[in-house]
Parts: C-alpha cells; sequence; structure tokens
C-alpha cells in the first residue's frame, strides 16, 4: 500500500519553492519570484500556506526603505520534504 | 505557474529542476565584489600617489588606505543592495571570512597606534614606530590568502592564482620594506593582478554559463 503524498507539497509552485529553500539558508521573494517564475499574487498566497503549515518561516525586513521578505525552510519543512521525496521514490519504484 | 497537481515522475522531475537551479545561481556578485575591492584599493593608491607627488612623501597620508574599507563597503552596499537575494552555506562561509580579514586588516593599524600611543619605545629593540613599515607586507598577505581561500571555496581557478601571486607580491614588499615607493607599487599591481582580473574573469565565466 502506497502512503499518500504530502497534499502541501504535492502542488507546483509549493513544491517549487520548498525544492529551493532546501538548497538555501534564506531565500528573498524577488529570488523565488524569479526562479519559480510565478506571479507575485500567486507567490505571496502559496508562500502564505506554506507558513502556515510550519514548513517555511517568512521574515519581513527593510533595506534603506524598501520592505524585503525573506523565506527559510524550518525543520518541519525540511522533514516533510524528505519523507515526500521517499514516497515519490516507492511510487516511481526507486527503491 | 500555477499550483497545478502533479504526477509524481513531473514532481520528481520539478524537484530536481529546482535544486540544480537554486544551486547555479551565480550572478556576478562573486565578480564584482573583487572589482569593487580592487578598484577601490588601486584609486586610494593612486590618489596617496598624487598627495606624494604634490606634498611631498610623509607617512601620514599612509592613514588614507583607511578610505579602503570604508569607500568598498559603501560602493558595495550601493551595488548589491537591491537585487534579489538569496543567502547560501557558500555565502554564509564567505562573509564569515571576509569579517575576519577586516577585523585584522582594519584591527592592525589602529593596534600599532596604539603601541606608539602607549609610548613603547623599543619592542624587541625595534622603535615604536618602525613596526608600521611591516604593515603593507601584513595586510596584503592577510588579504591575498583571503582571496585564495574565496577562490578554493568558490571553485575558481583565477582567484585561486590571483592570491597565491599576492601572497608573493607580499613577500617581495618584505624584502625592499625599507622603501616607501616600492610599497606603493605593490599597491598599484596587487589589486589589479589578485582582485581585478579575477574579478573579470569570474564575470565572464558566470556570463558563459548563462549563456549556455
Amino acid at each position: 500500500m502506497f502512503k499518500e503524498l504530502d497534499p502541501v507539497l504535492h502542488a507546483e509552485l509549493r513544491l517549487s519553492v520548498v525544492s529551493i529553500l532546501i538548497t538555501v539558508i534564506e531565500a528573498d521573494f524577488t529570488f523565488l519570484k524569479e526562479k519559480t517564475g510565478a506571479s507575485s499574487g500567486n507567490l505571496s498566497i502559496q508562500l502564505d500556506r506554506l507558513e502556515k503549515s510550519g514548513y517555511i518561516e517568512i521574515r519581513k525586513e527593510f533595506v534603506g526603505k524598501r520592505p524585503r521578505t525573506v523565506c527559510s525552510i524550518t525543520d518541519i519543512g525540511r522533514d516533510a520534504f524528505h519523507q515526500y521525496v521517499e514516497v515519490l521514490k516507492e511510487y516511481l519504484h526507486l527503491k | 505557474m500555477e499550483t497545478k497537481k502533479l504526477t509524481s515522475q513531473e514532481s520528481l522531475d520539478l524537484i530536481v529542476s529546482m535544486m540544480q537551479n537554486s544551486k547555479s545561481n551565480l550572478d556576478n556578485r562573486g565578480g564584482n565584489a573583487f572589482i569593487i575591492w580592487g578598484v577601490t584599493t588601486l584609486m586610494v593608491t593612486l590618489l596617496i600617489l598624487l598627495f606624494q607627488f604634490v606634498w611631498g612623501m610623509n607617512p601620514i597620508f599612509n592613514w588614507m588606505y583607511m578610505l579602503i574599507p570604508i569607500v568598498g563597503s559603501v560602493w558595495q552596499r550601493m551595488v548589491f543592495g537591491n537585487r534579489p537575494r538569496v543567502y547560501t552555506q557558500i555565502d554564509k562561509i564567505i562573509k564569515q571570512l571576509w569579517q575576519i580579514i577586516l577585523i585584522v586588516t582594519v584591527g592592525m593599524p589602529l593596534l600599532f597606534t596604539l603601541i606608539i600611543f602607549a609610548d613603547l619605545d623599543t619592542l624587541n629593540g625595534i622603535e615604536g614606530s618602525r613596526i608600521f613599515i611591516i604593515l603593507p607586507f601584513v595586510e596584503v598577505l592577510v588579504v591575498s590568502i583571503g582571496i585564495a581561500i574565496t577562490g578554493a571555496i568558490i571553485d575558481f581557478k583565477p582567484s585561486k592564482i590571483g592570491g597565491l601571486v599576492g601572497v608573493v607580491l607580499s613577500i617581495i614588499s618584505l624584502l625592499s620594506i625599507e622603501s616607501m615607493s616600492s610599497s606603493l607599487f605593490l599597491f598599484i599591481l596587487w589589486p589589479i593582478v589578485s582582485m581585478i582580473i579575477p574579478g573579470i574573469k569570474l564575470n565572464m565565466y558566470i556570463k558563459s554559463l548563462r549563456d549556455v
């Protein structure tokens, strides 16, 4: 019996964001937008969902007078991602 | 990008693609940082040369080297301030390395000054004020080692070579320690060889990766 894929991660944009954040310490909103090619509105909604699930942390800061949103993955998010990849491997018979 | 559901294979492909995408996040920050610090060092040296040409040799002009960290920091902040920012483990290691180098290179002349103000006439037989003449050697040596280590961390050969050439130049400056003009010559040649050329090469390398 296959385990169910985590519904929070099993969506294109959210999975893209977490895949990026897993490889870095932190990334700002503009960087994530650039790398995923998402619109600002859509990205904001998905970041909010990831934050509410406890998978990422969002920090607001100012650089000069400009606001900057910085995202980083949490331990919960890291564990969920690794678990997601393990389940994926089972689905694809890679294990 | 919509938040559509994915097949298992699509999910895996997406993960691999995004990880590679963020890992190859080389923008021209690295190259430009080398260029900024190299040009700043060169300009300050030329300014000191100009002062010496107009008003004659005076060791007090060497304090103008303290302009390098000030101008370099402000310039770097102006250039990088509003860019999309990502912070990786490599960025963290390089940042901490250069924080230590900054403390050493700025702290050293201040420490030497304190020694002189403490009125220590002799240090192991060396006259207090004469300890300043080893400063160009120490500063160039420390920064060059930093450049070579940075080159090793980012695995970029021109930076490693540039740093090692800087170490050789610092030793040459030690051998010609009595000559103020030789240390000025060092501060003209060194930023070009160890910072500006590796910086330009790094930018060219990053551009070639982008064009692929």
